[in-house]
């Protein structure tokens, strides 16, 4: 780029770096210096070093908000980058009438958190729900879904796959229609098979895409909080009582900021070290 | 072509800075979490002044429920009285406001002059700095003129922070046509015949075996109007003898584990899990809708219910009314305890918001208050005494089970734990309530509790 234009681009790119910078970094430098400073009576701020992380580390509510945040995350990236790639295949395959389906399983992504939420809430309910009322008209027992300290997570995890496999579907999509058809070709007349294929050539193929879903699908999934906030509240038994939420709840009820900063600051350190664990990962096998 | 190269920076900058331009003012343009705000009185003034007899404009934040269309009978009486005074409300959903009320009070904001707050909330705000004290405006005998449990709650180290709006009381209602239905006598309205939750359980337990037997059709026997909230679970404990802190307001363990606790989470636990009379998965307004629409047997409801939602929702609705049950072996106990008004520390106008509270606690206001705004039981006694003394039973349009719930108020009331760290307590013991609901062992959670809350306290001890 002539060295003119230099001046043009960084004016160019000033709007957004100031926004990241308002919005995104000075949020989080904040936080973690607020991390350090406890709250009293008469809203009279003190210094107190590591005390809020020591003692979030001693509690037993953040440690088992730290065990469901990491299970969590354990089940709903895998499964739901799992499933959109096998959306993806499905509706990659050449058929008349197959962007009806690409956009059926897109529509749930339009349809905003808080109402996805109202809406599974409603199916869900002990009390009456369409799920309890399809079990009995099957003849099975109605389930307490979540209400249950033993299913809340698997529900709202459910409901999480529903709305959020259609999103990653589209960059999985992307990435398959951007495979060259010679290489198939070349495969099919080596005589690989379908399941070869996939794992010797589709896969790696992807690899820069799944790269970016992985990634971004587990910072997203970290930091869920509406449906937890909205359909359980934490319960039942703090079984869906993510960091998230626990931080929140710290920081409006409990009013307590430090703590609150300090579960955030530890937030943030969690999708530093994941999101770049998993990019040094899948860079070091290309 | 040429012309472009001789300046092809300045039309790039402007076209760099129309575009930061467009990008900062859709920023500061947007806000989709805004709040409800409403003028009342008229056209808004611009000028604002500490002198009351020029244009003033009095910022209430309250609860959604209590904007302008509510208020207007008592501010268009205040108009007259006052006619430089306006208002401007601001309203949030309950805990919704109690967020905003956290924030931005924390911040200094200069914002709002008069705060609704929740009684047991009021030594937290206190404590805080949140609130104004109100001691230099009120007499000896505004002091006097209010019930104890009310003086009590907006008081923190001797002074006053908060002027109450009412104070309250509950009954046990009951739909007259579901008992028909199922053939029992209905629960006396007397004090003397008052049941025990006992009794309570072992009806409710019949009602289902007759209403809905399979748990089936959508009917239930009985539940707390608030159901799983301190308000209504309280006076379980109470019931027993137990409390929610201990005397120095901070101390949790060994009280709210103690055995009266367990004892009333117990029965708590039962009426969901072991007897099934009481539904799961539903919040408060769930419970009233249910009520009101006639598939709930029995309910413990706040003495505001039955205008406030019977007569609004469903008026030809055939219920009756019964007093608070209590436990066989403990002594009767009511819930009690209302909203206030606070004058926010950072007011521009504390005299003038002063005025219009002392109007609307102690003066004219209280009664259209009662009437219109919020038909509660009154904090204070002259107008207690009304209602014993008003044999039409339609002092300020109140019914008859205000006498009861007066009379509930005067002896068996006991408010919410008055603790500096209310907002922690109330936080966890939610979250028990509700674990228990959904089938926890009472004495694992209420011990849970005590290791939570033991740190959130202490910190108040300091």
């Amino acid at each position: 780029m002539p060295k003119k234009y230099n001046s043009v681009a960084y004016l160019l790119i000033f709007p957004v770096i100031s926004l990241i910078l308002i919005f995104k970094i000075y949020p989080i430098i904040s936080s973690v210096v607020e991390s350090f400073f406890s709250v009293g009576a008469g809203q009279v701020k003190t210094f107190v070093g590591l005390r809020n992380f020591i003692d979030l580390f001693t509690e037993p509510v953040f440690l088992k908000s730290l065990g469901v945040t990491i299970v969590f995350n354990l089940l709903l990236t895998p499964i739901q980058v799992v499933i959109s790639i096998l959306l993806a295949l499905l509706v990659n395959i050449p058929l008349k009438g197959i962007r009806i389906f690409r956009s059926i399983y897109y529509m749930p992504v339009g349809i905003s958190i808080s109402v996805t939420a109202v809406i599974w809430g409603m199916m869900l309910s002990p009390n009456g729900g369409l799920i309890n009322t399809l079990l009995s008209l099957i003849g099975l027992p109605p389930q307490p879904f979540l209400i249950s300290p033993n299913q809340a997570m698997f529900s709202i995890l459910l409901m999480c796959t529903w709305q959020g496999v259609g999103y990653w579907m589209i960059f999985v999509l992307g990435g398959l229609q951007g495979i060259p058809r010679e290489i198939y070709e070349a495969a099919q007349i080596d005589g690989s098979s379908g399941v070869r294929t996939f794992f010797r050539i589709t896969l790696p193929s992807l690899k820069p895409v799944l790269t970016f879903v992985i990634v971004t699908n587990t910072v997203v999934n970290l930091l869920l909080f509406a449906p937890m906030y909205m359909l359980t509240d934490g319960g039942p038994q703090r079984s869906t009582n993510v960091l998230m939420l626990e931080a929140y709840k710290t920081l409006y009820r409990s009013v307590d900021p430090g703590r609150a900063y300090a579960i955030i600051t530890v937030l943030i350190m969690m999708v530093a070290i994941i999101a770049t664990s998993q990019m040094t990962l899948l860079r070091e096998k290309d | 072509m040429k012309k472009m190269n001789k300046y092809p920076i300045s039309k790039k900058v402007i076209i760099s800075i129309t575009m930061l331009c467009l990008l900062l003012s859709a920023c500061t343009a947007g806000g989709s979490t805004t709040p409800k705000t409403s003028e009342v009185n008229g056209t808004p003034t611009t000028k604002e002044a500490n002198q009351t007899n020029e244009n003033v404009k009095i910022r209430i934040l309250t609860l959604q429920d209590w904007g302008e269309s509510k208020f207007k009978p008592m501010l268009d009486e205040y108009k007259k009285i006052k006619p430089n005074v306006s208002f401007q409300f601001e309203t949030y959903p309950f805990q919704e406001m109690l967020k905003v009320i956290q924030v931005k009070m924390a911040a200094g904001d200069t914002n709002y002059d008069i705060i609704s707050v929740d009684g047991p909330l009021n030594q937290n705000y206190a404590s805080r700095g949140f609130l104004k004290p109100m001691d230099q405006y009120l007499s000896e005998a505004d002091k006097k003129a209010l019930v104890p449990s009310s003086l009590q709650a907006m008081t923190y180290n001797g002074k006053i922070y908060s002027a109450p709006m009412a104070t309250a009381s509950s009954v046990l209602y009951y739909n007259k046509d579901l008992f028909d239905k199922a053939g029992m006598p209905y629960p006396s309205s007397e004090k003397e015949a008052r049941m025990t939750w006992e009794q309570v359980s072992e009806l409710s337990q019949k009602l289902m075996e007759k209403l809905n037997p399979k748990r089936d059709n959508g009917i239930w026997a009985m539940a707390l109007e608030q159901i799983n909230a301190t308000y209504n679970i309280m006076p379980l404990v109470n019931s027993l003898g137990g409390t929610g802190v201990g005397k120095d307001g901070i101390t949790v363990d060994g009280v709210i584990n103690s055995e009266p606790w367990v004892k009333a989470m117990t029965f708590y636990g039962n009426l969901f899990n072991k007897w099934n009379v009481s539904p799961k998965g539903m919040d408060p307004d769930q419970i009233r809708n249910l009520f009101v629409s006639g598939k709930l047997a029995m309910l413990v409801g706040a003495v505001e219910f039955a205008k406030n939602q019977i007569e609004m929702n469903n008026p030809k609705m055939n219920y009756g009314f019964a007093p608070h049950p209590y436990f066989k072996d403990g002594k009767a106990v009511t819930p009690t305890g209302s909203w206030h008004y606070g004058i926010n520390t950072a007011s521009k106008h504390p005299d003038e918001a002063m005025d219009f509270i002392h109007w609307a606690v102690w003066g004219a206001g209280s009664d259209i208050s009662l009437a219109k705004v919020y038909p509660n039981l009154p904090a204070r006694y002259d107008q207690i005494q009304k209602i014993i003394d008003d044999k039409s039973g339609e002092y300020v349009g109140f019914r008859a089970h205000y006498k009861l719930g007066v009379d509930e108020a005067m002896n068996t009331a006991v408010p919410r734990p008055l603790a500096i760290g209310y907002s922690d307590w109330d936080s966890v013991m939610m979250t028990v309530f509700e674990d228990i609901r959904n089938g926890a062992v009472p004495k694992q959670s209420l011990d849970r509790a005590v290791e939570e809350l033991k740190p959130a306290m202490e910190k108040y001890r300091k």
